[in-house]
């Protein structure tokens, strides 16, 4: 029955596409159509009637017109109220079609970014990888590096222990050398000794004939006559001074220093009064042969060169100064210390200064072209330094800590240090640079063996008392007597060979404490200072 | 069944034929089926008879119109009004089933019309029936007996006729 | 058969919607009438349906007017109130293509055209078209052994069911005017014949049986009545009907109200 399934079916689809479509829609449309033609009926009636102007009994009427017109607005009110809902509709769909336009474009940005990122991301990976290759290699390398460095290692400590083999064998050949050169001394010494015993022997020879020959003649005269000869006069074992021959002010004020000249009857003196005063002691009495005048402040000491032309004074005005003896012309003004400079010497030709200060420092000044070549760092104030010519040492000095360095001119440290048991005050050198006398502030004289470094001897006595800081203790020419300033105004003398007991005490002279002693070079006279501004000089007489 | 087709025809065409002897103005004309129509005036309306074989309903069929001479086609009413008084009332009592208006299923023009099964119910008043063979037209018999519902005038010489055999 | 209940449901329930307006030239006054819209039952007439349209237009009509009876025209074709609202609906399909809806059909009150249309100037006189093509189709079909028979109240019923709307009331008179008689076929079948595009109406004898006791189909009818037709499209209802239906069962589902079936031939 296949065209009855068709014609059904025709049925059905003609049914729904021509009644169903248009059925509700009409029947809606007639409805409000006829209610619209209602109202406009009523509308007419109202209004015929208001023309009519009905009164009183239409009360009902009014009533009936003021509920509609109420309707009305209420239905007008709704009307716009609805408009304003459709406007405020519309514009949220524009606002959300913004947003969403918004939203899109953000997702498409966000998009675009992930894309960039994810390009980055290769574009890492890729340098990470190349990373990793590099490191790994370089770890190569690394490893490779340090097998090598390995290898030199192992080789530079067998290099190192060669070394130190070597620097044992060089010490122990110093060690040889020193005492080779050790046993050379003595033997100089050995021969020395002879020779100044076999002088001594013809002197007294001599002198017993002079004795013999001429008897009357003073004491004075033969000194006299001995000390003007030129060259080193050997004066008897015994002839210590003993009396008081000239006496003098030396300074306004405190005497700080007092030197013999090395070639004249000359003594230099340098006090408080910051002057550096020549005396000519020659005739019997001081004559005041000139002053060294340039210096701002006191004068702590006063040292001749070698040849006696120049002299070198160390000053309280932190410098110290060099004047040409003769003309007593200031030549030259070493600066740099912070503290006053307590000594100043001669090292060289002469053509270097040495100059220890309060300052904890020794400066090295280079004559020739004015000015400090070398600091050293002593850790201490220094009171009193000496130089010398031994390889090895050339200067040392005493420190306020209670030591003494001994330094080398190319070294910044002293590469030795001896302890004493006090402040060390002064310091001298024997002649032939073996011992070294140094005054401490424990009222004592310690006399160092330089080859050994030593204490070997110490001089004490009753009574003496070391007055200042800076007394200034010295050797004789033959360095076998040492004499001190006391601070009691006595100016003790030991023997080397016995030192406990002092061979001699001047006394009666100072009436302060002693603060520097001299020994002239040839005969043993003394020269000394005291606070008081007195200079005494003793003879043996 | 009444009247067959070919009976029909030949009941027609007599009439034709004696209408053509009298100058009754009937005419005979061929639409699908043969038709014969006839115009007349009578003052001041116009008419025309249409006369038809129903196949439907095996019988004549009769169509007519009437006009005012201004052109203007007749009531329904004013034609149930022209039914001659000795009928009126039978055609009044159910003139919906009588006489209406119709379309001419030739011309598709509307035209009044006598309802057909009025017509099958005269004739089986008449006692006719295509079996039978008579002498005279039954055809002219059943207008005759219809005219005066439809304002039709028929001559009396119709009544003479004998069928020719 | 409960397909065919269903298919008569179809059928009765098929509804147009119709747009109807009032001539321009007749609006008299200044206010214009909205058009009026309505939905017909196909199976309707129009002057049944259109009491309503008549109110609505004519008190835009000039005064001197309303009294005069209103007519229908659609693309300036009288609408022939007597046909079915259906039919007259497929009468305008062209080349398959059926009239848009809602259908824009203009009233009119003026010029009514009676070379063309029927009066229809009250109730009574639809009812005797109906009837009489009911009465017509009966004596197709039964030799008006059916109809004939049956009661004045029953006929009441008929008209009334077709007024109401009520299907069941309608088709329980008018199955007794489906069966056949005698036998298993209507003795003809009650078909209208319409070309498109004219409203001319023919109207042969159709027997639903051939000689041979076959029933035959719409092809064989077509081919039997518009020989010179190729491959003709038979519209009834606003469907398109396959050419293998047969012609009884056609006639006992198919019809109209008036127990006609009115098909039209593209």
């Amino acid at each position: 029955m296949d065209w009855k399934a068709n014609i059904r079916q025709q049925l059905e689809s003609r049914n729904s596409r021509e009644t169903t479509s248009f059925q509700n829609l009409i029947t809606f449309y007639n409805k409000i159509y006829d209610s619209s033609l209602l109202l406009r009926a009523q509308n007419i009636q109202l209004e015929s009637q208001i023309i009519r102007g009905n009164t009183g009994g239409d009360y009902v009427y009014s009533e009936k017109i003021s509920a509609l017109e109420q309707k009305l607005l209420l239905q007008q009110e709704e009307l716009t109220e609805l408009h304003r809902r459709r406007g405020e509709n519309a514009q949220m769909i524009i606002d959300l079609n913004a947003k969403l336009q918004l939203t899109e474009q953000t997702l498409t940005s966000k998009n675009n970014s992930l894309n960039e990122n994810v390009k980055l991301v290769a574009s890492l990976r890729a340098e990470i990888s190349l990373y990793q290759k590099n490191n790994s290699e370089l770890k190569q390398l690394n490893q490779v590096l340090k097998d090598e460095h390995q290898a030199l290692q192992l080789a530079f400590t067998k290099l190192e222990e060669k070394l130190r083999t070597l620097q044992d064998e060089n010490r122990e050949l110093v060690v040889r050398l020193m005492t080779y050169k050790s046993k050379d001394a003595e033997k100089l010494n050995e021969e020395n000794d002879h020779l100044v015993r076999a002088r001594n022997a013809i002197m007294q020879n001599e002198l017993k004939e002079a004795a013999n020959d001429m008897r009357g003649v003073t004491a004075e005269c033969l000194t006299t006559a001995v000390s003007n000869s030129i060259g080193p006069i050997m004066a008897s074992p015994c002839a210590m001074p003993s009396k008081a021959t000239i006496r003098f002010d030396a300074h306004d004020g405190v005497v700080s220093a007092v030197k013999w000249s090395p070639v004249d009857r000359m003594v230099a003196t340098g006090g408080e009064d910051r002057k550096v005063k020549l005396w000519d002691v020659s005739k019997g009495v001081a004559e005041c042969k000139g002053m060294l005048i340039g210096s701002n402040a006191g004068v702590m000491s006063v040292e001749f060169d070698s040849t006696g032309g120049q002299l070198v004074a160390a000053s309280n005005d932190l410098a110290s100064r060099v004047w040409t003896v003769n003309d007593q012309r200031l030549r030259h003004t070493l600066t740099g210390h912070c503290a006053k400079v307590m000594a100043a010497k001669f090292m060289g030709e002469p053509n270097k200064v040495v100059t220890g200060s309060h300052d904890r420092t020794l400066k090295i000044y280079d004559l020739r072209i004015r000015a400090c070549v070398e600091t050293k760092f002593a850790m201490s104030s220094c009171n009193d330094l000496v130089t010398s010519e031994t390889v090895g040492t050339t200067i040392m000095s005493g420190h306020f800590d209670k030591r003494i360095r001994f330094w080398d001119t190319r070294t910044e440290k002293p590469h030795t240090e001896i302890e004493v048991q006090g402040r060390v005050t002064s310091l001298d050198l024997s002649r032939d640079c073996n011992y070294l006398l140094s005054c401490v502030r424990d009222d004592t004289l310690r006399l160092v063996d330089l080859r050994t470094n030593k204490i070997i001897n110490t001089f004490e006595a009753d009574g003496f008392k070391v007055g200042c800081d800076w007394t200034r203790a010295v050797f004789n020419l033959e360095y076998d007597h040492v004499a001190v300033g006391s601070s009691e105004g006595s100016v003790f003398i030991w023997a080397v060979a016995n030192p406990e007991k002092p061979l001699v005490v001047l006394k009666n002279e100072h009436s302060a404490p002693v603060t520097a002693v001299s020994w002239h070079q040839f005969t043993n006279n003394v020269a000394s200072v005291d606070r008081s501004r007195r200079a005494v000089v003793w003879a043996d007489v | 069944m009444s009247m067959t087709y070919q009976q029909f025809v030949e009941y027609a065409t007599d009439l034709k034929n004696h209408s053509d002897s009298i100058d009754g103005g009937w005419n005979l004309r061929q639409h699908q089926c043969p038709m014969i129509l006839l115009w007349k005036t009578k003052f001041p309306i116009v008419c025309e008879y249409h006369i038809l074989y129903n196949p439907s309903y095996s019988c004549p069929d009769v169509f007519f119109n009437m006009w005012y001479t201004d052109g203007k086609l007749l009531s329904l009413e004013h034609v149930w009004s022209l039914v001659h008084s000795f009928l009126k009332q039978n055609v009044v009592h159910d003139k919906w089933n009588a006489i209406t208006q119709e379309m001419h299923p030739f011309f598709n023009s509307p035209f009044f019309r006598l309802h057909p099964c009025k017509n099958t119910h005269v004739l089986e008043m008449l006692g006719f029936s295509s079996k039978n063979i008579y002498e005279f037209n039954p055809l002219i018999a059943w207008l005759s007996t219809i005219s005066p519902i439809i304002g039709l005038e028929i001559d009396l010489s119709y009544g003479n006729r004998r069928l020719k055999s | 058969m409960a397909n065919d209940t269903e298919i008569l449901h179809y059928l009765w329930n098929g509804k147009l919607a119709v747009c109807f307006q009032l001539d321009e030239q007749e609006i008299h006054g200044i206010q214009n009438p909205e058009p009026f819209y309505l939905m017909v039952p196909r199976m309707s007439y129009f002057p049944l349906v259109c009491d309503k349209v008549k109110k609505h237009f004519v008190k835009h009509v000039d005064p001197e007017k309303q009294e005069m009876e209103m007519w229908l025209e659609f693309k300036n074709i009288p609408l022939k109130w007597n046909n079915p609202i259906g039919v007259l609906y497929d009468l305008f399909t062209r080349d398959d293509k059926q009239v848009d809806l809602p259908w824009k059909i203009t009233v009119h009150f003026d010029n009514f055209p009676e070379d063309q249309l029927l009066r229809c100037s009250c109730r009574e006189s639809i009812e005797s078209n109906f009837m009489s093509s009911m009465k017509e189709a009966d004596m197709l079909k039964h030799r008006s052994q059916v109809f004939s028979t049956m009661q004045r109240h029953q006929h009441n019923q008929l008209w009334t069911g077709l007024l109401n709307d009520k299907f069941d009331q309608f088709w329980s008179e008018n199955k007794k005017l489906m069966e056949p008689f005698e036998g298993s076929y209507f003795k003809h079948i009650p078909v209208h014949f319409y070309r498109s595009g004219s409203s001319v109406m023919t109207q042969t004898l159709v027997k639903p049986v051939s000689d041979d006791g076959n029933h035959i189909t719409l092809g064989e009818l077509m081919k039997l009545n518009y020989p010179s037709v190729d491959n003709p499209k038979v519209f009834t209802h606003g469907i398109c009907i396959p050419h293998e239906t047969p012609v009884q069962w056609m006639s006992e589902h198919m019809s109209y109200l008036d127990n006609f079936l009115h098909l039209v031939v593209i």
